[in-house]
């Protein structure tokens, strides 16, 4: 599958060689025929090694195991008739909005910036990726502070105007999707580039000179095309989407995940809450398993070894991207950090504490980049052996955790953890404390980041010929000169962009760092929801800076080491 | 190569600097926010050496916690905001019982459990705000009176997912029955001069702006505004003084000894400690709330707001409905 791993170059420079076969799910050595008893033989050590992998998550699901089997006849009439209905509509509607609206944006940049030639090109070609640092809560409490009643624009537009009415108000599912795919649309633009950056218009050539109009050509040929693309970044995109809660609270959206918190801390039900989150469970596996087929149904294409041609764009249409681009990163960038920088210039400043934090950030980020690609690779690995379907749904399944809701895993990891610690005091081993310790804490991120690190790194196994392997082999390689010449030099951008992508996410994550951190621990993250809870954007807004300039680090590096070299 | 080698050896060097290391103190669960409560810890600490580890969280998240952890807990201490979290803990079993003259003495009946499982240790009113220009204080009584329809696109209200709210409604209910309580929710609604906000600090900036006439937020967040902007057009009622009308909705956050605490005397010296004088008094200058010790006079700037009745009942009673009202504002529409 294509995803961001396969971003070889950011810059302008030639594709570098190893990624000269598109190939949607190709793994990048076959599994060779083995006799019948040593091939169950590996069935059966891929199902252990992937039951490994599904540990951390099976053992939140234990934890809300108890809850989830424990009946809450009194909840669950008032969910279906008040709650439920309004919520999965919302959440569904959010969805549709979120990836219709990342689809268009990051296509269309991707097209503009892979395939097309203006003035700033090579600005812009990275500078779309600037949003990816901004947590989507930061961006909803900015919004918020910049188009309510009360701030800014609306003030001015009341002296100006003289009326007292509200031109608009920044609340409701609009407003959530807008803002949501501002913040994930670049997902989209990562995966859907790299394939620009390579695919050949060949396709759509034929496809002219048999007569298809060009509008035609792009819906039957070009689209289907860029599908496994499209859909892997996209995937993200709902899968975050489906567990966002900040925002869409800031917002006053009801969707499944804020009915969860509402059960949970507002009608006392963790066992409802529990349920509850399981559709939203369903649903990540429902996602999943749309993508499975549509990557099925359509797994290979011909590659082509020539750069293609970057069109031309002629005056008019550079203007046009140039407007269309800047006009983005106005919104989705470069406002809400003015607005952080304005109120974070008007707050008391707490440099110490601030700095602490960023430190415990800057450690778990990296921490886990590393962690989470190492396990990735082998889950990747582990793929190609996956033969028998359900090795491949463990597989699949050990990377769920993405589309569940992080307050609800991690409660889910702690009361599992809690018990597995009571099990082994049982048997005597009573010294081992998880709770509140760092690897806890790597757990939680773990479970819930892992597709971060593993679609990425299945992108990059997915550009390796095998013939290259077989063509080493000839050349009486052994497997360890192999892996250590072709497959990891081969793998590096993928490697790369997994480890930062994972940062990335880690160092925004709020919940479940929250639940699952050490006594008197704090991250940038944690300390900006301390004081957005009680609404004091000023102070949050510091943090919140500091977190972002963090993130333009890793995105800066995601960046530069991309760059064959 | 070399460069994964040099990765795993940080990766390595990074996982042993954040190794945990255990001491002998006082732990903490806390859902107040740490900005309002770090110093209060300081204060302790440098009063009687003894450090305290803070961890905060959801109140319910602390609850289930200390719940599950059963003797292997490291909790001494739970100190959450909302008479509903509290009376939720004590379901749960989460809060031990104590004896201590000295905080029966420190806090008032109505502002601690029956059965001395937690104890109150500051109070933040929730009051009704109202525009000094085109509201008089005249045309305002009550909670209830907000529902009436002279307040018909005038109304600004937080959400409803927030407790504050939630035990605001409990109140209503406890005071009027559910389907009384019902009608005036609904009334709220059908008011509302904008979809609820997300704080309180909202509501006072709409109320500014021109956008709602009234609202209704913890006299706390008034009290930050002021002291951050000056000046503002917003001034504070207290609603429901009349007679037989109850009093202003009074929420705590209050704190009790953990159910598995393993040096519970420890856990029982230190919210004696926060409810003594000069602790009440460093609460009462942290953030304009109430003290709860009566001996202790509010900060100045909370005084000038002059005085009020509170209502008169035990507020654990909004606890045991706080899971009504949710139900209730889902019914009536209130987000």
């Amino acid at each position: 599958m294509p995803a961001i791993a396969d971003t070889p170059a950011l810059s302008a420079g030639p594709v570098p060689g190893p990624a000269l076969i598109l190939t949607a799910d190709e793994p990048w050595a076959p599994a060779p025929a083995l006799p019948r008893p040593r091939r169950r033989l590996r069935a059966c050590s891929v199902t252990a090694l992937a039951l490994l992998a599904c540990a951390p998550l099976l053992l939140a699901l234990a934890g809300l195991a108890g809850a989830w089997l424990t009946p809450v006849s009194d909840v669950w009439p008032h969910l279906l008739a008040h709650v439920l209905p309004q919520a999965t509509g919302n959440t569904l509607l959010l969805m549709a909005a979120v990836g219709l609206g990342c689809t268009v944006i990051g296509t269309a940049c991707a097209w503009l910036n892979a395939r097309c030639d203006y003035p700033g090109r090579r600005l812009f070609d990275w500078a779309v990726l600037l949003p990816l640092a901004l947590p989507t809560y930061v961006v909803a409490f900015v919004a918020i502070g910049l188009f309510d009643y009360a701030g800014p624009l609306q003030t001015l537009w009341r002296e100006l105007s003289g009326s007292r009415a509200a031109l608009f108000s920044p609340h409701g599912l609009g407003w959530a999707a807008a803002m949501l795919t501002l913040c994930f649309y670049p997902y989209v633009y990562l995966t859907v580039r790299a394939v620009l950056l390579r695919q050949g218009d060949d396709h759509v050539a034929a496809a002219r000179t048999l007569g298809m109009s060009p509008w035609r050509a792009f819906w039957r040929v070009r689209l289907p095309l860029l599908r496994p693309a499209l859909i892997a970044g996209l995937g993200l995109a709902l899968l975050e989407t489906l567990a966002e809660f900040g925002a869409v609270s800031l917002f006053g959206v009801d969707t499944l995940t804020t009915a969860v918190y509402k059960t949970w801390f507002g009608l006392y039900s963790l066992p409802a809450a529990a349920q509850l989150a399981s559709i939203g469970l369903l649903l990540a596996l429902l996602l999943l398993a749309l993508e499975w087929r549509a990557r099925a149904r359509q797994r290979q294409y011909g590659g082509q070894r020539m750069r293609p041609e970057r069109q031309r764009l002629s005056t008019r249409q550079a203007v046009l991207a140039i407007a269309g681009q800047g006009l983005l990163l106005l919104v989705a960038f470069v406002l809400p950090i003015a607005q952080l920088l304005a109120w974070a210039g008007s707050g008391a400043g707490r440099g110490a504490a601030e700095l602490a934090a960023l430190w415990n950030t800057v450690r778990i980020g990296a921490l886990s980049g590393v962690l989470l690609v190492a396990v990735g690779l082998l889950l990747v690995s582990l793929r190609q052996h996956a033969t028998w379907l359900g090795n491949r749904g463990l597989l699949a399944f050990a990377t769920m955790g993405y589309g569940i809701p992080g307050t609800v895993l991690a409660a889910g990891l702690l009361l599992g953890v809690l018990m597995l610690e009571s099990g082994l005091a049982g048997v005597g081993l009573g010294g081992l404390t998880l709770t509140g310790s760092v690897a806890a804490l790597m757990l939680a991120l773990y479970v819930r980041f892992l597709r971060a690190a593993t679609e990425p790194l299945a992108a990059a196994m997915g550009q390796m010929r095998p013939s290259l392997f077989d063509a080493a082999r000839c050349l009486g390689a052994n497997r360890w000169c192999r892996i250590r010449r072709l497959l990891l030099p081969l793998l590096r951008p993928g490697v790369l962009a997994a480890g930062l992508l994972v940062a990335i996410e880690v160092m925004k994550e709020m919940p479940a760092t929250l639940m699952m951190r050490p006594f008197g621990w704090d991250t940038l993250a944690v300390r900006i929801y301390a004081f957005t809870v009680e609404g004091m954007w000023h102070e949050a807004a510091l943090p919140s800076l500091i977190l972002v300039a963090t993130g333009l680090v890793a995105i800066w590096l995601l960046v530069r080491l991309q760059e064959p070299g | 190569m070399r460069r994964f080698l040099v990765m795993a050896a940080a990766a390595a060097t990074l996982a042993c600097s954040l190794a945990a290391h255990a001491d002998e103190t006082l732990v903490v669960y806390s859902e107040r926010r740490e900005p309002l409560f770090v110093p209060i810890l300081d204060a302790w600490t440098a009063e009687t050496g003894i450090k305290v580890q803070l961890l905060t969280d959801q109140a319910q998240v602390l609850t289930e916690r200390i719940v599950a952890e059963g003797d292997r807990g490291r909790a001494d201490v739970m100190v959450t905001v909302d008479a509903g979290n509290l009376w939720h803990a004590t379901e749960r079993g989460a809060l031990a019982a104590i004896r201590s003259p000295l905080l029966d003495a420190a806090v008032p009946e109505d502002f601690r459990d029956p059965e001395g499982r937690w104890y109150a240790v500051t109070q933040r009113a929730r009051v009704i705000v109202h525009s000094t220009e085109r509201v008089q204080p005249q045309e305002l009584s009550s909670y209830e009176d907000l529902a009436d329809d002279k307040w018909r696109g005038r109304l600004c209200l937080r959400t409803s997912k927030k407790v504050y709210n939630q035990s605001l409604v409990a109140v209503l209910i406890d005071r009027h029955g559910e389907e009384e309580a019902e009608r005036i929710v609904r009334g709220w609604v059908a008011n509302l001069a904008a979809p609820p906000t997300t704080d309180d600090n909202a509501v006072i900036s709409a109320i500014a702006a021109g956008q709602c006439d009234v609202g209704i937020v913890n006299t706390y967040y008034y009290g930050r505004m002021v002291n951050r902007q000056g000046p503002i057009p917003v001034a504070i009622f207290y609603p429901n003084q009349g007679a037989g009308e109850g009093g202003v909705h009074v929420n705590v956050t209050g704190a009790g000894v953990a159910a598995n605490s393993r040096q519970p005397e420890l856990a029982q010296r230190f919210i004696e400690w926060m409810l003594s004088e000069p602790a009440q008094r460093l609460f009462a200058d942290i953030d304009f709330e109430f003290p709860v010790n009566p001996k202790v006079s509010p900060n100045a700037a909370v005084a000038a707001w002059g005085t009020f009745r509170p209502d008169d009942r035990n507020i654990s009673s909004a606890g045991r409905l706080q899971a009504a009202a949710v139900r209730l504002m889902d019914r009536a529409g209130y987000r």
